[in-house]
C-alpha cells in the first residue's frame, strides 16, 4: 500500500503508542510524552504514515478554549492496526524492539 | 490557549513556530499548524523550548522538500500551473527539469573553477584586456608586497616592481627592495619606463646607481640616455616639431645624453640583465602559482630594453663623426670609432635573448660597416671595402633570418599553435554566449508568471529551447576551453618547474601573444569596428522589423 516504510525503533514506538487504544484519538503532544519522541522526529513518523494509509487523522471540531486553535488528532486505520500488530511482533521476534507496554 | 504562557521563553517558542507556519510550504502547512496548535498544552518552557525546535528543524525539512518539488519541475513552472496540455495549447516549458538543468551548469561552472579552469580564464582573460593589469591582478601584486615588506624580503618587493604598472608606487616598491638588498640595484635599470606619467629624472638618480655597482656595462648608460632624451623627444612630439631625421639635432644638441652614449658605445661589456630579471619573475611565479599567467607574461615582457630609436640616432651621428675624422685625415681614430659601434652591436646581437634587441644589435653592426665601407672606398682600400661588403651581408642575412624568426608568421610551427589558440579563444567566447543566453532564458522563463509573459510565441519557444540545449552547449563548450587550453598550462607549468634560469621563457611572451593575437574580440578595440558592429546590428534589427511588418500585414489583409 503506497510507499514502502523504514521501521525504526522511534515508529515501533510510535506504533506501540497508537496500539494502546487504537479506536481511540490521539493529539501530537501526548504521542510524544509517551514515547519520548522530540517533535522534529515524531511528525516526520506521522507524515509517513498518513501518506501510506496507515494513518487517520482529523481536526478538532471546536477548541474548549475560544481563540486556540484546532489540534491535530491521529488514530491507526483498520489496515494500519493489522499492520502495525505484524511489525511490532515480527520486530519482538528479530529482538530488534522491547516493548514497553505489555498490552500489546 | 489552556495552559499559561506568561513565561518569556515559551512565548519566543509559540512566536518562532507562528512565524514558521507563516512560511510553511502550502503542501504540508497543516502539519505545521499541528504542531503549532500542541504549544498550547505545553507549560514547562524547556518543553515549549524543545517542542518549537523541532518544528523549526519540521519547516526547514518541509522548505527543503518543496524546494526539491520545485527543481523537479522545469524552469518557469510553478506547483498551481498545469503542463502543457497534449492538444499544444497552454503555456510552453522546457522539457528537462530544474534540477537537470542545474545539475549542467553546475557541472561546467565545477570545470571553470579548477585550476586549470581558474589559469585558462585569467589568461584569455588577460588576453582581452590587452594584457593590461586588472584590479584583481593589481591587488595581487599588493598583497604579495605587503607580505614581502613584513617578511623583509627583498626579493619579493623586487617582483611586485617589476610587475607593477603604477611608475610611482613601482618606484617605492624598488627603492625598499635596494635598501633590504643593494645587490638588487640593477631592477631600477631593468623596470620599464615607457609610461606616461615616468618621472624621468627620479629614473636618472636611481640609474646613477645602477652605474656605480656595475660601471662598465653599456646597457645602464643606454638607459640613462634614454632617461635624458626620452623626455626631449616627448617634448619635440607634443610641439609636433619632432621628426625622425631631425631627432640627432634634437638629442645631439644634450651633452648629458652624448656623454651617455659615448660612454655606453665604449663600453667593454653589454648585460641587459635579462637573466635577472627572467629569475627573479619566475621565482616569484613559483612562490605565488595562482598568480594570473597574464600578470607574469607582463612582468617578464614589460622590461627596459635600449630605446632603438635613441641608439639609432647616435650610431648615425657616431658613423657621420667618423667619416668627417677619416676625410679629415685620421683614419685610425675613425676606424676606432666605426669599431665601437660595431663591436656594441656585436654584443647586443650576441649576449641578449631578446629578439628585438638582437634585431637592434645587428642594425648597429649593419651602420658601422657600412661606415666603414664608405672609408674604405675614400681611402681607395678596395679589397677591404669588399671584405665589409661580404660581411655587411652576412650581418643583413642574420638579421633577416632573426626578424623572419621573430615575426614567426612563416614558421608551421607558429601556425600550429596559433590554430590551438583560435580554439582557445573562440571556446572562451562560446561558453560566456551560452551561459548568458540560458542566464537570461531561465531569468525570462521563471519571471514569466510574474511578468505574465507570453505563454507561447516566438521568444518563449526560443527561451524553452535554450533552457534545454544551452546548458549542454555551455558544458561542451567549457570542455573543449579547458582541452584546447592544456598545451598552454603545460607550457606555464613547466616554466614554473623550471631550476635553472631558463632563457628559453621567451616561449612563454609567444605563447601569452599568440593567444591574444588569436583574440576575435580585438576587433573590438578599435572604435571604427565598434560602431560598424552597433551599425550593422541596428540595420539586422530593421530589416528583421520591417520584412515581419510586411507579412504581417499580408496575412491581415484578405480578412479585410
Amino acid at each position: 500500500m503506497g510507499v514502502r516504510l523504514r521501521i525504526s525503533r522511534q515508529t515501533l514506538a510510535l506504533l506501540e503508542a497508537l496500539l494502546v487504544h487504537p479506536a481511540q484519538w490521539h493529539h501530537g503532544y501526548a504521542l510524544s510524552q509517551q514515547t519520548g519522541l522530540a517533535s522534529g522526529t515524531l511528525y516526520p513518523i506521522l507524515m509517513r504514515l498518513e501518506k501510506s494509509g496507515w494513518l487517520e487523522t482529523r481536526w478538532e471540531d471546536a477548541p474548549p478554549v475560544p481563540g486556540r486553535p484546532p489540534r491535530h488528532f491521529y488514530r491507526l486505520s483498520g489496515n494500519g492496526r493489522e499492520w502495525a500488530r505484524e511489525e511490532l511482533g515480527a520486530a519482538r521476534e528479530s529482538k530488534f524492539w522491547k516493548p514497553a507496554h505489555s498490552k500489546v | 490557549m489552556s495552559a499559561p504562557q506568561n513565561s518569556l521563553l515559551t512565548r519566543m517558542a509559540v512566536s518562532s513556530v507562528d512565524l514558521a507556519v507563516r512560511y510553511w510550504p502550502e503542501s504540508s502547512r497543516r502539519w505545521g499548524q499541528a504542531l503549532l496548535a500542541e504549544m498550547g498544552e505545553i507549560s514547562e518552557p524547556s518543553a515549549a523550548l524543545s517542542w518549537a525546535a523541532g518544528g523549526i528543524v519540521l519547516f526547514f525539512r518541509a522548505v527543503l522538500s518543496h524546494l526539491f518539488d520545485w527543481m523537479r519541475l522545469p524552469a518557469g513552472r510553478r506547483f498551481s500551473v498545469p503542463p502543457t496540455l497534449p492538444d499544444g495549447k497552454g503555456p510552453q516549458f522546457p522539457k528537462h527539469s530544474r534540477l537537470a538543468t542545474a545539475v549542467i551548469l553546475l557541472g561546467a561552472v565545477a570545470l571553470l573553477l579548477l585550476p586549470i579552469g581558474r589559469e585558462a580564464r585569467n589568461t584569455v582573460a588577460a588576453s582581452w584586456r590587452g594584457f593590461h593589469l586588472s584590479a584583481g591582478d593589481r591587488r595581487d601584486l599588493e598583497k604579495i608586497a605587503e607580505k614581502a615588506e613584513k617578511q623583509k624580503d627583498a626579493r619579493g618587493l623586487a617582483f611586485v616592481a617589476l610587475s607593477y604598472p603604477d611608475p610611482n608606487l613601482a618606484i617605492q616598491f624598488a627603492d625598499r627592495a635596494v635598501a633590504l638588498d643593494p645587490s638588487l640595484v640593477w631592477i631600477y635599470a631593468s623596470r620599464y619606463y615607457g609610461g606616461e606619467s615616468e618621472d624621468f629624472s627620479r629614473i636618472a638618480e636611481r640609474l646613477k646607481l645602477v652605474q656605480k655597482s656595475d660601471p662598465d656595462n653599456a646597457f645602464v648608460h643606454l638607459m640613462s640616455a634614454f632617461a635624458e632624451g626620452e623626455p626631449l623627444v616627448r617634448k619635440s612630439i607634443a610641439k609636433a616639431a619632432w621628426t625622425p631625421e631631425g631627432s640627432g639635432e634634437t638629442l645631439g644638441s644634450d651633452k648629458e645624453w652624448m656623454k651617455e652614449m659615448e660612454t655606453a658605445f665604449s663600453a667593454p661589456k653589454y648585460d641587459g640583465y635579462y637573466r635577472r630579471h627572467e629569475e627573479l619573475v619566475r621565482e616569484g611565479w613559483k612562490r605565488n602559482p595562482n598568480l594570473s599567467p597574464g600578470l607574469v607574461g607582463i612582468g617578464l615582457w614589460v622590461r627596459s630594453v635600449p630605446d632603438a630609436l635613441q641608439v639609432q640616432t647616435y650610431g648615425d651621428l657616431r658613423v657621420e663623426q667618423a667619416l668627417r675624422t677619416g676625410s679629415a685625415g685620421k683614419v685610425d681614430d675613425a676606424k676606432a670609432m666605426l669599431s665601437e659601434i660595431t663591436e656594441l652591436g656585436t654584443r647586443m646581437s650576441g649576449a641578449d635573448p631578446t629578439p628585438f634587441v638582437q634585431i637592434l644589435g645587428f642594425g648597429l653592426t649593419k651602420r658601422g660597416l657600412e661606415g666603414f665601407e664608405k672609408l674604405y672606398r675614400a681611402e681607395g682600400q678596395t679589397r677591404e671595402a669588399t671584405e665589409t661588403d661580404a660581411r655587411l651581408k652576412e650581418v643583413e642575412a642574420s638579421a633577416d633570418g632573426r626578424v623572419h624568426s621573430y615575426m614567426g608568421w612563416r614558421s608551421d610551427v607558429m601556425n600550429a599553435v596559433r590554430r590551438k589558440a583560435l580554439v582557445v579563444q573562440l571556446s572562451a567566447i562560446l561558453s560566456i554566449l551560452f551561459a548568458v543566453t540560458v542566464v537570461l532564458s531561465l531569468l525570462a522563463l521563471e519571471a514569466g508568471t510574474a511578468f505574465r509573459w507570453k505563454e507561447s510565441g516566438m521568444g518563449r519557444r526560443i527561451a524553452c529551447r535554450v533552457a534545454d540545449y544551452g546548458p549542454a552547449l555551455f558544458l561542451m563548450s567549457s570542455v573543449v576551453f579547458l582541452w584546447s587550453f592544456r598545451p598552454f598550462a603545460a607550457i606555464f607549468a613547466q616554466y614554473r618547474a623550471s631550476e635553472v634560469p631558463n632563457l628559453e621563457g621567451i616561449g612563454l611572451f609567444w605563447e601569452l601573444f599568440i593567444i591574444g593575437n588569436a583574440n576575435p574580440l580585438r576587433y573590438f578595440y578599435e572604435p571604427y569596428h565598434r560602431w560598424l558592429i552597433v551599425t550593422v546590428a541596428l540595420a539586422a534589427i530593421a530589416v528583421v522589423v520591417i520584412v515581419r511588418g510586411l507579412l504581417r500585414g499580408k496575412t491581415i489583409a484578405p480578412a479585410r
